[in-house]
């Protein structure tokens, strides 16, 4: 097209398309392939539409921002034995190390820091210890050591600050996809490959996609114990933290939303991607996600946690407070693993050395 | 009177005198159209042709002829033999060699028992001894003419003709239930040198061995055999019931060094499948990327959809040529000696007469 106005490109090898009055087609000069005008106009915009982007959080939760505090060390008094309490700065709730009495860290949930909701425990300390006593106990390669009973009590239930994400998605997706046909005559296999312009727009909505907001846990840990059932969420009141742990944020939800972000793409793509069928393969050309709108809360969830050291390493167990789904990965004890396998090995080759005998197999 | 019986003696000598007797004694079995022998050379032909020919009554003859009067050497041959009263006996037996000195050329014509004393390959390997003494020794060609019937002639009598014979010497591989097994055999003869193979595929195969010798002594041996058998033992054979072959493989004891291989492997190969599954069970600490679980329900709907047909690439592989294979061997039979034998054709006087040797000179 010579007169200035858009110039059309061949979607199989890249040039530039002209008129072809006599068959009113755009054609090739260089592949000498064919196409319907309107079909390249709307593969065009297809295009234009489906720009790949990040998606990219505004939010902010439902209360205001504030500055996180400088120091690093808070001092408390206890109000039970008048005991000094020193701890980090983002802990919230713990128990006075003299008189043992729970101790809540009200400043820490001031203003803006004030949780929207928080699910409460419902699996009691004793629960706890024995989903824990199951969870080692069906594993055995696991070192005698982690299934110690005295040390089990050191379970502590802590309340873990998690960002909730709502949001509605718009994406537009742009495929190339092809069907394959073959055939043969005498002489030769024929393949014919056909290329199609696969273009979907679609809305997809999310509620309450967590994300970790302390730094002080493992963020794969946190989202194996997932899921949490939102519908039991209270709105928050510090008389829930007594006699637990508990800390306050130190991700942002800016920061702890680009790992929710991530998830939400990818299912969004997914879910869009899955209504492209009948085709020999597809290939995602072009990804371009819209939040139509978005909603961070602040929670606090329920997290039963132990921590135990062997060989010198540090093992750490979590467990979902709310449904009682333990995690926490095991070392391999190296001894239990190569008598397993001697045994294995010396049982399968003697059954196996049976059969061949028997069966005259050699 | 007297003189009455000695006109009648005389009348009576004359007339039995006149009267041919049998020809044998007397029968010239060398004749030399050309002049090029000398009479003693001559009677020596003759005796040793008589030796021969009495010895075994039959008659044999040689003809050194000038030309063939325009007669193809074989009809001259056998019109030789037949017109001039030749051959022994009822069937008129006997065997000529005619020397023709203008067409350079030899030939060999039977007649009765000399059909079968003398087998087409018999003719065709006297022909090969005889004629590289033509044309320059006529003598020593007709007397190695004469010791070659004699050793053919006996040979008939006492054992069989002298002739090409296929030796067929047939395979029957089995195992000890009677299963038939395949294998590759070598036969080699008594000297041990190699003449061929024998490929035996369902417990069936045979060769067939071509040599002068119905007797011969073959030495067979078992190179290869179906999978977990024992090779049989060498196997040597001579004279024709015995090119039947039948063979008994053993099974191979227990493979120990394959089985406990296999077995120890299998173990090794188990064990490590166990210890890893058991090792992965130790684990359960996964990240999430995606977010299904929170997709509110029935939100996802798509607003705009379309699929377009761009373009179309066509390729092609060229299909590789057929091979043509070939089948093997097999098939019923025995083993045994089967010979060419002695062909015949009829002469112009209707005698059955058999022929070779033709050379040229």
């Amino acid at each position: 097209m010579s007169d200035g106005l858009k110039e059309y490109k061949c979607p199989n090898c890249g040039g530039i398309l002209v008129f072809d009055s006599s068959t009113q087609n755009l054609k090739c000069p260089f592949c000498h392939s064919e196409f319907d005008v309107d079909m390249i106009k709307q593969y065009d915009e297809d295009i234009a539409e489906t720009v790949n982007n990040e998606l990219s959080w505004t939010a902010q939760p439902d209360g205001e921002w504030s500055q996180q505090e400088k120091q690093n060390i808070r001092e408390y008094v206890c109000k039970s034995c008048g005991g000094d309490i020193i701890t980090d700065e983002t802990t919230a709730a713990s128990s006075c190390p003299y008189c043992g009495n729970p101790v809540v860290m009200v400043d820490q949930f001031r203003g803006s820091l004030r949780p929207d909701k928080v699910i409460p425990f419902k699996f009691s300390k004793q629960q706890a210890i024995q989903k824990y006593r199951e969870h080692v106990s069906d594993k055995p390669l696991a070192p005698a050591a982690f299934k110690a009973e005295k040390h089990m009590q050191e379970i502590k239930g802590v309340y873990v600050p998690f960002w909730l994400y709502d949001a509605d998605v718009h994406a537009k997706a742009r495929y190339v996809a092809t069907r394959t046909r073959s055939w043969s005559d005498h002489d030769y296999d024929y393949t014919e490959t056909r290329y199609y312009n696969v273009f979907r727009d679609g809305d997809i909505s999310f509620d309450d996609v967590p994300a970790n907001g302390s730094s002080k846990m493992n963020t794969a840990m946190m989202e194996s114990i997932e899921p949490f059932d939102m519908r039991q969420a209270v709105d928050f009141n510090m008389n829930y933290l007594a006699g637990y742990f508990a800390d306050k944020f130190d991700i942002t939800a800016d920061e702890s939303g680009k790992k929710a972000n991530q998830r939400i793409r990818n299912t969004t793509a997914n879910s869009i991607e899955s209504t492209v069928s009948g085709y020999t393969s597809v290939r995602e050309a072009g990804m371009h996600m819209r939040l139509l709108s978005e909603h961070a809360k602040y929670c606090l969830l329920p997290v039963w946690l132990l921590v135990t050291t062997y060989n010198g390493k540090k093992y750490y167990f979590a467990m979902n407070g709310q449904t009682g789904k333990m995690i926490g990965d095991l070392p391999t004890d190296g001894s239990l693993y190569a008598r397993y396998f001697a045994i294995i090995a010396a049982g399968v080759s003697a059954l196996v050395f049976a059969a061949t005998y028997l069966l005259k197999l050699f | 009177m007297k003189r009455i019986i000695k006109l009648f003696t005389i009348l009576a000598v004359m007339f039995m005198m006149s009267v041919p007797l049998s020809t044998s004694a007397d029968t010239a079995l060398i004749v030399d159209e050309t002049g090029e022998l000398a009479p003693e050379r001559l009677e020596i032909c003759q005796q040793q042709l008589q030796m021969v020919s009495d010895k075994y009554d039959v008659d044999v003859i040689a003809v050194i002829a000038a030309d063939t009067d325009g007669k193809d050497i074989v009809d001259f041959a056998d019109d030789y033999f037949d017109y001039n009263g030749y051959g022994r006996g009822a069937e008129r037996s006997g065997i000529i060699m005619v020397i023709d000195m203008n067409g350079r050329e030899m030939y060999l014509s039977t007649r009765g028992k000399c059909i079968d004393y003398f087998t087409d390959y018999g003719l065709e390997t006297i022909a090969d001894e005889v004629y590289v003494f033509l044309p320059g020794n006529i003598e020593v060609a007709v007397a190695k003419y004469v010791e070659l019937c004699d050793r053919y002639i006996n040979a008939a009598i006492t054992d069989k003709p002298i002739d090409f014979y296929y030796n067929r010497l047939y395979i029957h591989l089995n195992d000890e239930k009677g299963n038939p097994l395949n294998g590759h055999f070598s036969v080699y003869d008594a000297n041990g040198d190699y003449i061929t193979m024998i490929y035996v595929d369902r417990g069936e195969g045979y060769v067939d061995i071509g040599t002068e010798d119905t007797n011969a002594v073959y030495v067979i041996r078992c190179d290869n055999i179906t999978d977990k058998y024992n090779r049989p033992a060498d196997v040597t054979v001579r004279g024709s019931e015995e090119y039947d072959i039948s063979m008994v493989a053993e099974r191979a004891p227990y493979d120990l060094l394959t089985g406990g291989a296999v077995s120890s492997s299998s173990g090794i190969l188990a064990a490590l499948i166990g210890c890893s599954i058991m090792k992965a069970k130790n684990r359960s600490v996964h990240s999430k990327y995606e977010a299904d679980r929170y997709v509110e329900r029935g939100s996802f709907n798509l607003t705009n959809y379309h699929d377009h047909y761009m373009y179309s690439k066509t390729s092609r592989t060229a299909r590789p040529r057929e091979t043509h294979s070939s089948g093997s061997s097999g098939g019923g039979g025995h083993g045994g000696s089967f010979s060419g034998g002695s062909s015949t054709h009829t002469s112009s006087s209707g005698a059955t007469h058999g022929g070779g040797g033709r050379r040229g000179f």
